[in-house]
């Protein structure tokens, strides 16, 4: 007896007639009227991968209209097999927590306030700064006159929620401008 | 599993759903004893089981489970002593009419037609039960298709518990029980797991699939549909009663199909899952008001 899944959809829709509670003369009045007072909603397992570091275990969110409810670790994937660490384990809350940031803000130097700004502003000023530190900075030789074009005072930490094309686009920004420091969150 | 152990969860598992849901308190008590009286035939099945099996790895690793060809009249004296305990409790508890409780009797006294019946039941030849029912004529053929059941039961139960560690050892990934090829009728995300590394949060949370015959539970794939193998997260869907997202509608849209599903992360003590079924039977009318039709039909799916 070979049975795979076409089989298995022939034998469990074709199965002789079932015996039904109706037959065997229960009323099912109390349980449908149970049942006619519950809420019942749907939502969708959709399996992602955890942001948080190179491990990428593998979680599975529920959406429901079109908001994550809860997360889970895949108990199908091998890495994690289930498990989680504290940081997968709170994908819902960095999620949906409220301390999460929403809108860009600044905290001028000195200063004991943030302040809501633009993204424009936001990117303007830090193009600013990269561009003055550069140019300030900036070391075209080593002492042995070996051109390098350094830049030390600058530093880059990746973050697992970026891609491998969004790291390589980093990466190449960063070499462009001469920066030599680089490390990813996954190794803090 | 030993009977006292089975009587104990089938017990737990029918005093939740009366206090849960007063309206399913009929239900139980009418059809509570008919698990008990399965659940105290365990140990003396056991008892007199002979070896089981063995386990041919390449049919196996084929596709067919471990009762596909096997000779069954080795079990005949447990589907008699199973017979001869059961039959009159279940005519009781079907209330079923004098003709057909003799009928019945007569039938599971004569080793050839239990045994033709158990191998139509394995080979899922249910043509065998409508022509053996028009033979017997008061009996219609689903109600000795479900007395074929009960009585078959027990026994494959042992049968699948006498297996153990010679099947787990063996891969088997599809929707049909590895031993006696029939279909699930319900499934459950296994429990959290120990683990000794204090960093992470414990893992559990992997489907089985739950026999709606012998009751093995099988390990299968969770993220798709037990039935067609759809893993497209669009067309599938998990429906719960607003609060209580541990019982589980696993629905599919494609195929049109879905199976009920318990969490025992969120149990304790853990259901017994035939029983379980029958204070589930909400969630099946939601399923069957969505025109979903379930993965097995069973008594506590199947209405009119």
């Amino acid at each position: 007896m070979k049975i795979d899944r076409r089989s298995f959809m022939k034998l469990a829709g074709s199965g002789a007639a079932c015996l039904t509670l109706g037959q065997l003369g229960v009323s099912l009045t109390p349980v449908r009227a149970y049942a006619g007072d519950l809420k019942i909603s749907g939502a969708k397992e959709v399996v992602t991968v955890c942001p948080f570091c190179s491990v990428s275990c593998h979680i599975i969110g529920y959406v429901k209209e079109g908001k994550l409810v809860s997360t889970e670790g895949d108990p199908d994937y091998p890495i994690n097999e289930g498990s989680l660490c504290a940081k997968g384990a709170a994908m819902l809350t960095m999620t949906t927590s409220h301390h999460r940031l929403q809108k860009p803000l600044y905290r001028a130097p000195y200063s004991d306030k943030w302040e809501e700004k633009s993204w424009d502003w936001m990117l303007d000023r830090i193009a600013r700064r990269i561009k003055d530190t550069r140019d300030k900075d900036l070391i075209l030789k080593n002492a042995k006159g070996d051109t390098v074009n350094r830049l030390e005072s600058m530093f880059l930490l990746g973050t697992s929620h970026a891609g491998n094309e969004e790291c390589a686009i980093a990466h190449q920004a960063m070499r462009g401008l001469g920066v030599v420091h680089m490390d990813h969150q996954a190794r803090i | 599993m030993t009977s006292a152990a089975a009587k104990k969860a089938v017990e737990a598992t029918l005093e939740t759903i009366k206090q849960r849901v007063p309206a399913y308190q009929e239900l139980a008590d009418r059809f509570g004893p008919m698990f008990l009286y399965k659940a105290d035939l365990l140990d003396r099945l056991a008892a007199m089981a002979p070896p089981p099996p063995a386990v041919d790895g390449s049919k196996f690793a084929a596709g067919a489970p471990v009762l596909a060809g096997v000779d069954l009249a080795t079990w005949l004296p447990l589907f008699q002593e199973s017979a001869r305990a059961l039959l009159p409790r279940l005519f009781s508890i079907l209330r079923l009419d004098k003709a057909a409780g003799e009928a019945l009797a007569a039938l599971f006294v004569d080793p050839p037609l239990i045994l033709g019946l158990a191998q139509a039941r394995i080979e899922g030849n249910w043509k065998h039960f409508e022509n053996t029912s028009a033979q017997l004529d008061a009996v219609p053929a689903s109600v000795l298709l479900f007395v074929s059941e009960s009585v078959f039961s027990p026994a494959l139960t042992v049968i699948a518990d006498s297996l153990g560690t010679p099947l787990s050892s063996h891969s088997w990934n599809q929707s049909l029980c590895p031993v006696c090829g029939s279909a699930p009728s319900i499934a459950f995300l296994s429990f959290k797991e120990p683990n000794d590394l204090d960093h992470l949060v414990s893992g559990g949370g992997k489907k089985f699939l739950h026999c709606s015959l012998c009751g093995h539970d099988w390990r299968i794939k969770r993220n798709e549909c037990s039935v067609c193998g759809n893993d497209d997260s669009e067309t599938r869907e998990i429906m719960t009663v607003d609060g209580v997202n541990h019982e589980r509608v696993e629905a599919c849209h494609k195929c049109g199909s879905y199976c009920l599903s318990i969490d025992m992360r969120e149990c304790d003590p853990a259901p017994q899952l035939d029983v379980a079924q029958i204070g589930l039977i909400h969630l099946d009318m939601h399923a069957r008001k969505n025109k979903l039709t379930p993965i097995t039909l069973t008594l506590w799916n199947s209405f009119d």
